[in-house]
């Protein structure tokens, strides 16, 4: 059985791209409106913010599922298997050196080691450090796996 | 598990990334499969045998 045809707009990249702008565009609008009847309000900024966050997720999400559909069966066995056990092992090691590192300096450097920084940019040091170990941890354990498989 | 994928692909001249390409795989998972380090799921395994034109047993034995 034949398989139906895509959407003109999806076989078409000119007209995708054109389509795209036209979106942007429509939403460039909205944001501008809304901005300029609400003023600077809090409120407004803040569920702008949260919407553009949550289109560039869906934007990465999809591209996620884009790039998933076209692995094989080994190549997502890999990223399985890294992202468990080479997240879980990162995790682990980067949390032995950091708790490690919390007995050895003594809180008083610490304080006038991290006094210069803002707390805001202290627990996103944190937090990205966190993401760091398990982003190392599975892109070792991924070629952990290649090389065990070749 | 053993299997006979290398000599099978030999036998017909096939490189291994002829045989990925017929399969819908990478060169690698091919390689990985030849070596016996990576086992196939069931759809992959009746793939192969459809290449391949022989029964699943015939290609994969048992250790």
């Amino acid at each position: 059985m034949p398989s139906p045809k895509p959407p003109r707009i999806a076989r078409n990249p000119a007209l995708r791209y054109v389509a795209v702008m036209a979106a942007c565009m429509v939403f460039g609008g909205i944001a501008g409106a809304g901005a300029a009847v609400m003023g600077e309000l809090r409120a407004v900024s803040v569920a702008m913010m949260a919407f553009v966050i949550a289109l560039g997720m869906a934007g990465v999400i999809w591209m996620c599922v884009w790039w998933w559909r076209g692995l094989d069966e080994a190549a997502r066995e890999a990223h399985k298997w890294a992202w468990w056990w080479g997240s879980t092992f990162g995790l682990a090691i980067g949390g032995i050196v950091l708790l490690t590192g919390m007995v050895v300096i003594d809180a008083e450097q610490a304080q006038t080691a991290f006094a210069a920084y803002d707390p805001v940019d202290l627990i996103q040091g944190g937090v990205f450090s966190v993401i760091l170990v398990q982003t190392l941890g599975y892109a070792f354990a991924w070629v952990f796996w290649w090389a065990r498989h070749r | 598990m053993n299997n006979r994928l290398k000599v099978l692909r030999a036998e017909r001249n096939w490189s291994q990334a002829e045989l990925a390409d017929r399969l819908g795989v990478s060169r690698q998972t091919v390689n990985a499969l030849e070596t016996g380090r990576y086992d196939p799921s069931l759809p992959l395994a009746f793939r192969i045998a459809r290449v391949f034109e022989q029964p699943i047993e015939s290609i994969f034995l048992e250790d």
